[in-house]
């Protein structure tokens, strides 16, 4: 009898622990929509400040604060489009050389078409001062405007980090 | 089979009231002799015919009828107790007991305790957990942060900010100018982005 109950119990007791915490990290988010912008992140991120050129929006997770900045966030910027350049011009200008840095290593580069636009996205490490952190970079063109939407965290919290991320990218909209 | 029975009978009876006859000195012996003999040749024949429905798998005639009527309740009295026990198989069932099947009892009240303990810990480390992680997210820190990652090289923006200011500095001069600064930027741009 004792073989049946102690699984059955330790089973309940598994299952209630972990609805208790998986549900609200799942389900709630947050708008952002400003600035010509507007995207989802998730509930427990927060709005910051962005210095980065072109930067017209920044969220952040403020519990990876490290040297006084959260290492997993999610920047939009928009640079201008030169005349007569298009998306992929520019996005190969901007790579050309981006790779000659010390600490600088691609992971991965792919070229995805989704409602008929296209988009770029490209996967790097960057190794400064001991911290190593992972780069999403998924570049999209909407009315003759360039978006980028850098997500970035240390290296070993990016995978945890990607449905976050995603969640950002997939509700993208320029206004 | 009882005919068998009663006429053997009646013959010993009629040999014997000839024997008896005979010893008072009623019948001749001569008379005696011949229906003796008669008598005793019908009753082995009697006993003949008997033996053959014995040997046939009948009943022999040489029980009596009381042993037969006996039989008859007998035979009755068990037919009576086979319909009583298939109506008591059809219609009467075993009371269950404990003993009899404890695999399929409930759990005991010892078990029910321990299930209801623990589920009710369970819940409430549940429901604890759960709200710390409320009151986790709900914790993030007001203030103002800076994040100055970029996917763009340095360089390059550095190159555009420069140019920018060369152009607005010339463009207050002369335009011929503005328009040969220009072509060079350009240039530069795509030889080192």
């Amino acid at each position: 009898m004792n073989k049946i109950i102690f699984p059955l119990i330790l089973t309940i007791m598994l299952v209630i622990t972990v609805s208790g915490c998986v549900t609200q990290k799942n389900n709630q988010t947050n708008k952002y929509s400003q600035n010509g912008v507007s995207f989802d992140y998730p509930q427990n991120w927060t709005v910051v400040n962005v210095t980065s050129p072109y930067a017209v929006a920044a969220v952040a997770d403020p519990t990876t604060v490290q040297n006084d900045r959260p290492t997993t966030a999610v920047i939009i910027q928009k640079p201008p489009l030169k005349t007569g350049a298009d998306l992929k011009l520019a996005y190969d200008t901007n790579y050309a050389n981006f790779f000659n840095k010390t600490g600088y290593q691609r992971v991965s580069e792919a070229n995805i078409t989704s409602n008929n636009t296209k988009i770029f996205e490209n996967i790097y490490t960057i190794n400064t001062a001991g911290l190593e952190k992972e780069y999403q970079v998924v570049w999209l063109s909407k009315n003759r405007k360039i978006y980028v939407i850098l997500c970035s965290a240390l290296k070993e919290d990016f995978d945890r980090e990607k449905p976050n991320f995603n969640l950002v990218i997939n509700s993208f909209q320029a206004q | 089979m009882i005919e068998i029975a009663s006429q053997k009978e009646k013959m010993i009876k009629r040999l014997k009231d000839l024997e008896n006859e005979y010893n008072q000195g009623y019948l001749p012996k001569n008379d005696f002799i011949r229906q003796k003999k008669y008598l005793i040749q019908q009753i082995e024949t009697l006993e003949v015919a008997d033996r053959v429905r014995i040997l046939q798998g009948k009943q022999g005639s040489e029980k009596s009828l009381d042993h037969w009527s006996e039989k008859e309740k007998e035979k009755k009295g068990v037919e009576d107790q086979d319909e009583k026990d298939e109506l008591q198989r059809k219609y009467m069932t075993k009371p269950r007991t404990m003993k009899e099947n404890p695999s399929n009892g409930r759990f005991s009240n010892r078990a029910k305790i321990i299930i209801a303990i623990v589920l009710i810990i369970g819940f409430l480390v549940g429901t604890a957990l759960g709200v710390s992680a409320l009151s986790k997210t709900s914790k993030s820190p007001q203030v103002s942060m800076i994040v100055n990652d970029s996917a763009l090289p340095a360089n390059n923006t550095t190159n555009i900010t420069n140019n920018t200011t060369t152009i607005k500095k010339i463009s207050t001069n002369r335009t011929r100018v503005i328009n040969r600064t220009v072509t060079r930027i350009s240039a530069n741009n795509s030889t080192t982005p």
